[in-house]
């Protein structure tokens, strides 16, 4: 589903990502495990398309294709979706009004019908239900004044909405509390599925416990200094990152 | 003082005058005008009244339009009007606005400026408020291949107030300047001023406004503010937010920003699969909503 060759990437001309490998096939969920300045970050940036990250070697492919020089919107559309560590406040722009330009806008691509007010409303109420998030949140603007909980789970919803293919969940427990990170898990959960995978980056063991992943990576000084199973979270959990970065450098 | 004189191409300032110095009106009327006349307009609401009014102003082709209007509204009065300018092809459209406001009289006042791109647009608008009145407006600045308005207002009453909103939204080479000056002559008023400029492609917008605050205008409450989103390298606003201020115990700010599209926002939007432009028009008409969202909060 996704090949990563040798990827190299900088911004403002500093390097990040050193020649990183990596495959991930189809229905698979992989954890990205690493310290703090590992690349992570980038790489779900990178993955996604923001221009600010210049990839200088390497390539990334989706089911064959290289996505390198698709914009972010093409790669929406592709099926990549990234939900972010900080997702974005836009006042002025009302949730619902954003959650629907955004599926129609990939409906679109996609060569399927558009869907009407009424198919779209139907649609959110039902996703919106399994993630917790209120109608009163929706017609907000887009993540202002919600708390962190409340961002994280509109993430998952927007995930829920678009159905990508490869969907890359960058740090997705950061500023949860348990019982967040709980409803937040099981919809990722309950969006697995032979035809999608998962890229989940994170920081530390805990969500590994509530999405099980098949594959953990460690990112250290940006490539993939170790590959193992589930068993590899637990023991980056109580021995650290610091084995791994003086290997890498 | 009130403007009484229509400029005409001899008595135009020159840019070398302070306040018209990023705006050469002179050099944009067109050549070899017809002279439509004076058109007057007079809008008189009586004690405890209450009028909606819709003018619209139509340019014609090769024409210098002066438009003269005169508004008094008195006593517990009210008035809620709606001026929409459009037109084809080349010509000048001149107004005055003469504006007096009674004690306890309210004006809600939406000026449309959908003037053709070829047109040259100029106002002049002066207000004079006594106690306890509120005058709001609404100027949309989105025509004219150049537009000047000025807008002088004089309170003279207490606890009169007066709230300026204005949103310019340009593209090609168009311009606008808004000139504001409002005196404070007594103690207890409040103004506010509000605008928002999105300037695309090779447009240029101006607001430079002034508070005056008189020694006696004690307790007065001043707020100026402009934002202005740059949609390309080549747009260009001036701000330039002026206090004058000679009471002590008073309350005025001002403040003024000038940026661009937030890239953060844009890849938000774009990673969500929203095109570039949609995306970009999203926040664009986010950026407005905010004064319009204000406006209708605004009591007719």
């Amino acid at each position: 589903m996704i090949k990563i060759k040798d990827l190299t990437a900088e911004i403002d001309g500093k390097q990040i990502l050193n020649g990183l490998n990596l495959e991930i096939g189809a229905g698979e969920v992989h954890a990205i495990m690493g310290p703090n300045g590992a690349g992570k970050s980038t790489l779900s940036y990178i993955l996604s398309g923001r221009e600010e990250y210049e990839v200088t070697g390497g390539s990334i492919e989706m089911n064959g294709e290289s996505i390198l020089e698709m914009s972010p919107e093409e790669r929406a559309a592709a099926g990549v979706f990234l939900a972010f560590q900080y997702p974005v406040e836009i006042p002025g722009v009302q949730m619902s009004t954003f959650l629907k330009t955004a599926l129609n806008s990939v409906r679109k691509a996609r060569g399927e019908e558009e869907l009407d007010a009424l198919a779209l409303l139907k649609l959110m109420k039902q996703k919106q239900k399994q993630i917790g998030v209120s109608d009163e949140m929706l017609k907000r603007a887009v993540n202002v004044g919600f708390s962190g909980g409340e961002k994280k789970r509109n993430e998952v919803l927007q995930m829920m909405m678009l159905e990508p293919k490869f969907a890359v969940l960058d740090e997705t427990d950061s500023g949860l509390d348990i019982d967040a990170l709980k409803v937040v898990s099981e919809g990722v959960n309950a969006l697995r599925a032979e035809d999608r995978s998962f890229l989940v980056i994170t920081h530390y063991q805990r969500l590994l416990d509530y999405i099980k992943p098949d594959v953990v990576h460690v990112l250290a000084k940006g490539k993939i200094v170790k590959t193992g199973g589930p068993e590899l979270a637990l023991d980056l959990e109580k021995n650290g990152y610091a084995q791994f970065e003086e290997k890498a450098a | 003082m009130p403007v009484k004189e229509f400029y005409t191409t001899e008595n135009l300032p020159h840019p070398k005058d302070e306040l018209w110095k990023y705006t050469n009106v002179q050099k944009a009327i067109p050549k070899d005008l017809l002279d439509h006349g004076i058109r007057d307009i007079d809008i008189h609401v009586k004690k405890g009244e209450e009028l909606t009014k819709d003018l619209h102003l139509e340019g014609q082709d090769g024409f210098e339009h002066k438009i003269q209007i005169n508004i008094v509204v008195e006593e517990n009065a009210s008035l809620n009007l709606t001026e929409l300018y459009s037109g084809e092809g080349t010509y000048f459209t001149n107004t005055i606005t003469n504006i007096t406001l009674h004690k306890h009289a309210r004006i809600k006042h939406v000026k449309k400026q959908f003037e053709s791109s070829g047109a040259l647009h100029l106002n002049n608008t002066y207000i004079q408020q006594d106690a306890s009145s509120s005058y709001a407006n609404l100027i949309m600045n989105v025509g004219g291949k150049l537009c000047r308005s000025t807008i002088q207002n004089v309170m003279q009453g207490e606890h009169a107030e007066c709230k300026l909103h204005g949103l310019h939204l340009l593209e090609g080479k168009q311009h606008t300047d808004t000139t504001i000056c409002v005196e404070h002559q007594v103690p207890n008023c409040k103004s506010e001023q509000f605008y928002r400029s999105a300037l695309k492609d090779w447009s240029t917008s101006v607001f430079q406004s002034k508070s005056h605050v008189f020694v006696d205008a004690q307790k007065t409450d001043a707020k100026q503010m402009s934002n202005a989103l740059l949609m390309s390298a080549t747009a260009t606003m001036h701000t330039k937010p002026e206090l004058e201020i000679y009471a002590d115990d008073v309350e005025c700010a001002h403040g003024a920003t000038t940026g661009q599209l937030d890239e953060t926002q844009l890849f938000y939007l774009r990673a969500r699969g929203i095109p570039e432009a949609e995306a970009k028009h999203m926040l664009v008409k986010a950026f407005i909503k905010e004064i319009t969202d204000q406006w209708d909060g605004v009591d007719a």
